[in-house]
């Protein structure tokens, strides 16, 4: 029993969350957040090295850093994700808890979402979203912030210059002492685009220059946290950004004017308590989204505009060291003007999850919870979900999970009040999903392979009815089976260097398994742009002052036609960070080159959106930083 | 230990930059199966115009060969070495050239019918729907968003001028030098004098008017689709001599939305679609109760009737896929299925 005692150790996180997480996935200790997170039988990915992306937005930090299919249309043009064969709308996106996809188009521009937000990125995969709210048939992404109630004064400036035009300038300041902490940062950055790309539409193929490219955008993240005593937290978070975006045609398309702004605010207060085995978590936010399309060639504006009100109640309840016990009530209202619908319509939604997680004093854990949300008055089917760890060593380094889930992703706005076309009737998309996983941690390497198989029925898509008006239907049954293998390891060469390393390796097999539709010709193929293998690979080396950074992404060939007779080829480019870092006290200035696309490779992700290729980028970062310690 | 480190980070290095240097020549979407460098043309060939999905630049044009029931796709990239462009609206054949409207480039694709070899391209158009010639020097190209027509001049293959419309313009047909014009947005056609390029007339027929065709009397036909459960859908005949409506038949059924007028070579039959084929006599008094060639399930996209009467009726499927093109014969029996490229919406027959 004593060595059971000497296992038992509460870690309370209610301040600086992120650093808990570190240790976690033992036995060892129980992580306490105030917040519900997945249980230890569910598979989640924190996203390494997000302070380098700082200046960059999180499609381009995902593409990098992860295996996940980011499908873009150029830099910093719309960028939408697909896990586990899903669609881009089978992502929730969360900021601090909060829903942040777009009600009336049920997904979100990864590209409108600066890292500079964020201090953090949690990708919860297939049933492990479940924790977080309804819809994630593929998964969820967690996009956090938090205080360190360490720091006194930290002020960074960060310059990047880099070819076509881009400029980047970030301000931030992070100030306060072991009571009080404020955060803020400014951004600005643009880019013209106009790279030089194969047309390969074109007699010939000649080589032109991208127009109508350009983007302008700008942000203030502003964020106060008050810790009057141990068991109390109270935050106040918000964000603001305004980005201009041209967008250019596809190649073979007329160049025409159009361009896109996304103004979008966010704003959150949030208490959190926690005293002996209790902890809560409250968070009041109001979400304002605004996007705008125009095009001036052809007299088009489409006008969307969504006021969210939103709340989450969390809390977590330790019986002892082996039992746990976590509600979460959720309840939002989204109240959406759009050019498209003709009429104001507002969505209510409430959902309440309950969750026990067990664990042995010898080796496994499991874990069983349900959700159920009421949309506009309506009872959705109940989410259930099961997890169990087992860990296959006394030392703990080796474990195996599985989990499962059945899940729903309610129709978005759009796609039922969309004027003509909107369908009510529209089902919900209905997910079972379930995973097995082994997992090797112990030091500093970490593995796992995770295999997987989900379906989706009810797998909405427009189509023309006899009127000849789009509408969406609920036409196909999608199977999704995969594996996925993440490797994570910290080679030390010796006191003065280090390399680091991560790379992961996902293989989806993603096809229509049936359709309500006669003489589909698509049954049994793989989906349009889902990539059967995608690949990542960083090494980062730490020599001294210097950082060398590789980066290797290869994404496989994606078919672009349902039936599977045209494809966009495999693309594989690579970056390469170098800088240098000069520190003298508390004063530090980092001076870096960057170069995307190191082998100049002529690529497209989208069917005719062309891509740079090498380009460089130089930065330079001046930062002041003290502690309270 | 740290010696077997540092052999594992070289040899990763050198793996990953093993990655990088095989380099690959394809750009852009491929479809290695689509590619015929041996086309030949034949005398009864059957061209279908692929739409392709708006944005993507996926229009294309399938050969069809009713003989020896060949099929060949992306004809036009295979000959002319690029491809078509975003968005096939139409194919209008005239003084032995074809001419392809490809609505989201802005261009008319104008093919030699006797090697589909392209022998110019027309640029500068808005959003250009169809094509109708008008003499050796001259032509008319309709517009869903520049509300105007654009006046082609056929030697230089350049747009020369244009007729302000007040809006969207459909199919259009030349008789007697006068141009008839479909106003989809209203629910009236345009008669244009093509000597003086000025709107003569207005006339009046059902809300939708999109497509028209002559019959063997010299009397127009237009078909209007009624709108978005607007109002009843109807087929007008029009007299061109005196501009006035000799036959009206309504679609008794709020919710049919009828389209694709064609003729049978001799114009005599009228065909739509609607729920299915449906066929009518130029001298019938009411519409067909029934389809001759039910789509069971699907959803007809095009219609095209070759000049031995075979009828041509295309399904896009999803809209992503390979569509799917059935020839019947004339008396409506299903004679040859076949996949094509990306929703098939017409048919050109040489």
């Amino acid at each position: 029993m004593s060595a059971l005692r000497n296992l038992f150790f509460i870690l309370i996180c209610l301040i600086a969350s992120s650093n808990c997480f570190a240790q976690e996935d033992t036995l060892k200790q129980v992580v306490v957040t105030t917040t519900i997170t997945p249980a230890p039988s569910y598979k989640l990915i924190k996203v390494p090295n997000i302070e380098s992306y700082v200046t960059d937005n999180l499609a381009d930090l995902l593409s990098k850093e992860t295996p996940i299919y980011i499908k873009s249309s150029g830099p910093g043009g719309l960028s939408t994700i697909s896990i586990r064969g899903a669609g881009a709308s089978h992502t929730q996106l969360y900021w601090n808890g909060i829903s942040i996809n777009s009600p009336t188009l049920g997904q979100l521009d990864l590209a409108t979402l600066p890292v500079a937000f964020i201090d953090e990125a949690e990708i919860h995969l297939g049933a492990s979203s479940v924790v977080d709210g309804s819809g994630g048939l593929g998964g969820a992404i967690q996009l956090n912030t938090s205080a360190n109630y360490k720091n006194k004064l930290n002020a960074t400036f960060r310059k990047e210059l880099g070819s076509f035009g881009i400029d980047k300038t970030l301000f931030s300041i992070n100030a306060g002492n072991k009571k009080f902490q404020s955060k803020t940062s400014l951004f600005r950055n643009s880019s013209t685009n106009d790279f030089k790309y194969i047309d390969i539409t074109q007699e010939n193929s000649p080589i032109s220059e991208r127009e109508n490219a350009e983007i302008i955008q700008y942000g203030i993240k502003q964020e106060f946290y008050f810790a009057p005593n141990k068991e109390n937290n109270f935050a106040i978070k918000s964000n603001y950004i305004d980005s201009y975006r041209q967008i250019p045609s596809a190649l073979g398309v007329k160049t025409k004017e159009e361009y896109q702004t996304d103004k979008a605010l966010r704003l959150m207060g949030e208490w959190r308590h926690g005293k002996k085995k209790t902890f809560q978590h409250l968070r009041l936010a109001f979400i304002k989204d605004e996007m705008n399309y125009m095009d001036t060639s052809l007299s088009i504006n489409s006008l969307i505009s969504v006021d969210s009100y939103k709340a989450s109640y969390n809390f977590n309840h330790y019986f002892n060291y082996l039992l746990k016990f976590s509600a979460q009530v959720n309840a939002g209202s989204d109240i959406a003007n759009s050019t498209g619908f003709g009429a104001q319509h507002q969505q209510n939604r409430q959902s309440v999850f309950v969750q026990f997680e067990q664990k042995s004093n010898w080796g496994y854990q499991y874990n069983i919870a349900a959700r159920q949300e009421v949309i506009d008055g309506k009872l959705i089917p109940l989410i259930p979900t099961i997890g169990v760890k087992y860990f296959l060593t006394k030392n703990h380094h080796f474990a195996i999970n599985a989990n499962a889930a059945r899940n729903y992703k309610a129709p978005s706005l759009n796609e039922l009040y969309w004027n003509p076309g909107g369908n009510p009737d529209l089902l919900p998309e209905i997910g079972f999903t379930s995973e097995m996983g082994l997992t090797y941690q112990y030091r500093k390497l970490a593995f796992s392979i995770s295999p997987y198989y989900s379906l989706i029925d009810n797998w909405i898509q427009w189509l023309p009815q006899e009127s000849g008006i789009w509408t969406p239907i609920n036409v196909k049954q999608i199977e999704n089976k995969g594996i996925e293998l993440d490797i994570k390891k910290v080679f030390k060469i010796s006191n003065e260097v280090k390399l680091h390393l991560h790379s992961g390796y996902n293989y989806v097999n993603s096809i229509n398994k049936s359709s309500i539709l006669t003489s589909d010709n698509s049954i049994g193929r793989q989906l349009i742009y889902v990539p059967k293998h995608t690949f990542n690979i960083v090494l980062k080396l730490e020599l001294k002052q210097w950082s060398f950074a590789y980066n290797q992404t290869i994404t496989g060939k994606v078919f672009i036609d349902a039936t599977n007779t045209t494809y966009m080829p495999y693309y594989a480019p690579a970056d390469i960070n170098i800088s240098y870092s000069l520190k003298k006290d508390m004063k530090s200035a980092d001076i870096g080159l960057k170069i995307s696309n190191l082998y100049n490779e002529d690529y497209q992700i989208m069917a005719n959106r062309p891509l740079p290729g090498r380009w460089f980028l130089l930065f330079l970062k001046v930062n002041l930083n003290a502690t309270n310690e | 230990m740290q010696q077997m480190s540092k052999l594992n980070s070289y040899i990763f290095i050198v793996l990953v930059l093993g990655f990088s240097s095989c380099k690959k020549q394809e750009i852009g979407p491929q479809c290695p199966t689509c590619v015929d460098e041996n086309i030949t043309v034949k005398y009864d060939d059957v061209l279908i115009g692929c739409e392709g999905n708006f944005g993507w630049g996926n229009a294309s044009i399938s050969l069809y060969n009713p003989t020896n029931t060949s099929i060949t796709n992306t004809v036009f990239q295979n000959i002319n070495g690029y491809p078509l462009g975003d968005v096939l609206q139409s194919m209008t054949e005239y003084n032995g050239k074809l001419f392809v409207v490809v609505n989201n480039s802005g261009n008319i694709e104008i093919l030699d019918t006797a090697t589909y070899q392209k022998t110019a391209t027309i640029s500068g158009l808005t959003s250009p729907r169809y094509f109708c010639g008008i003499n050796n020097s001259k032509a008319y190209v309709s517009d869903l968003f520049s509300s105007q027509i654009a006046i082609l001049d056929l030697a230089s293959n350049s747009v020369i001028g244009s007729i302000n419309t007040g809006g969207w313009t459909e199919e259009m047909l030349l008789v007697n030098d006068k141009v008839y014009v479909c106003r989809p947005d209203t629910n009236f056609i345009l008669q244009i004098n093509a000597s003086t390029n000025s709107i003569e007339d207005t006339i009046v027929v059902g809300k939708g008017p999109s497509s028209l065709v002559l019959d063997n009397n010299n009397k127009l036909w237009v078909l209007s689709s009624g709108g978005i459960n607007d109002e009843q859908a109807e087929l007008n005949q029009i007299d061109p001599s005196t501009n006035s409506i000799s036959k009206t038949m309504v679609f008794s059924d709020l919710s049919n939305s009828p389209n694709n007028l064609k003729i049978s070579s001799n114009g005599e039959t009228i065909y739509y679609l609607n729920n299915g084929v449906n066929q009518l006599s130029i001298y019938a008094s009411s519409l067909p109760s029934s389809s001759i060639i039910n789509q069971n399930g699907a959803l007809f996209y095009g219609l095209g009737i070759s000049p031995t009467n075979d009828i041509y009726v295309s399904d896009a499927v999803d809209y992503v896929q390979s569509g799917i093109v059935y020839r019947y014969d004339s008396t409506a029996s299903l004679i040859h299925q076949f996949s094509v490229g990306i929703i098939p919406q017409g048919f050109w027959f040489k």
